[in-house]
């Protein structure tokens, strides 16, 4: 061991044996991937809030039913959860009124088909948010790992040396230490935003639940 | 019911260009942000090794005056019962001087005391005096409290080094020191022992020969002891015999005077050093 150790990030890296070097790059990927998805959910639910709200302010600001659900229809690309919620529960709607059944039935329908589509939603919004929770708790363990294999190596590498210094243990350490620093770069953000995400959801889940009663309520009153 | 898959891949290249962004940025902070130790301390070139200090190890080595004097076998004493008259009329009671039981006592005074006190001034004195001076004047140059070049930096650490090494070495004279003295003692217990046998065989063979001497007066009885103090000199021819505790009976008292004075060339001690002027000697003519 030279006596004058470079311990530039690029050497720390470079120096570490194949596992801590496995460990490292897997959490990199990893790290990579749960910022992705997080960017994405940030995003997405963002998107569906301000749609929601928008939609929201559609719907109570008194507009007919039906200009509103042609508009969904015709926009269904651009719409948000709440505006699909709408549209699926107001097309069973008037399929059943137009086959006249009674009026349970066809609330029935109405609400069922409003469940499904809330159920599909929030399926899709909560996806991947699972995996956020997984690196938030588990990558740091991979990170240690891999640092715990790498202090071990470099004590073992200790073994045969006459004089131990701290000299020939430190670049070891600072090695596998970089992988506990990358696994808790990977993991801090993910629980952040799952956190954060979980949070957002469970929001707009309790919102489009209020407006399917709500919208149920307003169905009924058009049955009599 | 449809799926909108327009709608689900919103912000896909973005979020990707987020994330590399986010990783670039990390890798930048590690890259320029931290101060990693690329260098060392820079300064390892600095070659003045002058005056290492001499280790004092071997200097200590010669001060061990101690373990020469060893008693010397005893030849003289066997020639000189020989010449001595025969004692006239040995009463049948008197046996052959078989050396007396009684272990030396009080008789031959103090054996010498010197030795205790010699070890122990020696070796103390050289391992303290050397380590100081030394580092004293080192520290000096430190004052100069201009930015620590490197070379200062070096001939610090370099002094640092000298230091450690100094008392490393200081240490080991020290305990080398200890290990002499210990050693020294060791054989001072030995040699005490030696001598206080020594001094035993001395008092018994005088012993020996006056109680050969003694012509004891009639009646006598039991177990008498008298205390006599001889002045003798060097050839151990005595001088003057004075009776410092009687045994009761002034008859055996004069008896054993008699015969002190008759033994007048005493035996010499095996070892010169337990010569001494003025002995004090027990006897018990009575007993074997």
């Amino acid at each position: 061991m030279e006596v004058t150790t470079d311990l530039s990030i690029i050497s720390l890296i470079s120096n570490a044996s194949v596992l801590v070097k496995l460990v490292m790059a897997l959490l990199l990927g990893v790290s990579l991937v749960s910022w992705y998805w997080i960017f994405r959910k940030w995003f997405a639910i963002r998107n569906a809030r301000g749609k929601t709200l928008k939609f929201e302010r559609d719907f109570w600001s008194g507009g007919d039913l039906n200009a509103l659900f042609q508009s969904a229809a015709n926009d269904r690309h651009h719409s948000g959860p709440m505006e699909r919620i709408f549209e699926s529960g107001y097309r069973e709607f008037a399929k059943l009124r137009s086959k006249n059944a009674d009026s349970n039935t066809t609330i029935g329908g109405a609400q069922r088909a409003m469940k499904a589509t809330y159920q599909r939603e929030i399926d899709d919004l909560e996806a991947h948010l699972a995996f956020l929770a997984s690196v938030g708790s588990v990558s740091p363990y991979v990170g240690l790992f891999g640092t715990v294999w790498g202090i071990m190596n470099a004590f073992r590498g200790l073994a045969n040396v006459t004089s131990a210094t701290l000299a020939h243990v430190a670049p070891g350490i600072a090695e596998a230490l970089v992988a506990t620093a990358i696994g808790l770069f990977a993991a801090i953000p993910a629980v952040v935003a799952y956190n954060r995400f979980a949070h957002d959801i469970d929001r707009l889940s309790v919102r489009l639940e209020s407006f399917m009663e709500e919208f149920s309520n307003i169905l009924q009153r058009q049955l009599r | 019911m449809m799926r909108y898959p327009a709608a689900r891949d919103s912000g896909k290249w973005p979020s990707v260009l987020l994330t590399v962004l986010v990783h670039g940025l990390l890798a930048a902070f590690l890259f320029y942000g931290i101060h990693w130790q690329a260098r060392p301390p820079a300064v390892i070139e600095v070659g003045l090794v002058p005056a290492i200090p001499t280790p004092q190890p071997p200097e200590p080595a010669t001060a061990k005056p101690k373990p020469a004097p060893q008693p010397e076998p005893k030849p003289e004493p066997k020639p000189e019962p020989v010449p001595e008259p025969p004692p006239p009329p040995p009463p049948p009671r008197v046996k052959p001087p078989p050396p007396p039981p009684p272990p030396a006592k009080p008789e031959i005074a103090q054996k010498a005391p010197e030795p205790k006190p010699e070890p122990k001034p020696e070796p103390k004195p050289e391992p303290k005096p050397e380590p100081k001076p030394e580092p004293k004047p080192e520290p000096k140059p430190k004052p100069k409290p201009k930015g620590p070049t490197p070379e200062e930096l070096a001939a610090r650490a370099e002094q640092k080094r000298m230091q450690e090494l100094l008392a490393r070495e200081a240490e080991m004279a020290r305990q080398q020191a200890l290990l002499r003295q210990e050693a020294l003692r060791a054989a001072d217990a030995q040699q005490a022992a030696l001598r206080s046998r020594a001094a035993a065989d001395y008092a018994a063979r005088i012993q020996a020969k006056v109680k050969g001497n003694i012509v004891l007066p009639p009646g006598t009885q039991g177990d008498p002891s008298a205390l006599f103090q001889v002045d003798q000199l060097p050839d151990g021819t005595v001088i003057a015999v004075r009776l410092k505790r009687s045994s009761g009976s002034p008859a055996l008292d004069g008896a054993i005077e008699r015969a002190i004075h008759r033994s007048s060339p005493l035996p010499k001690p095996t070892d010169s050093s337990l010569f001494r002027r003025t002995l004090d000697l027990t006897f018990w003519p009575l007993r074997n």
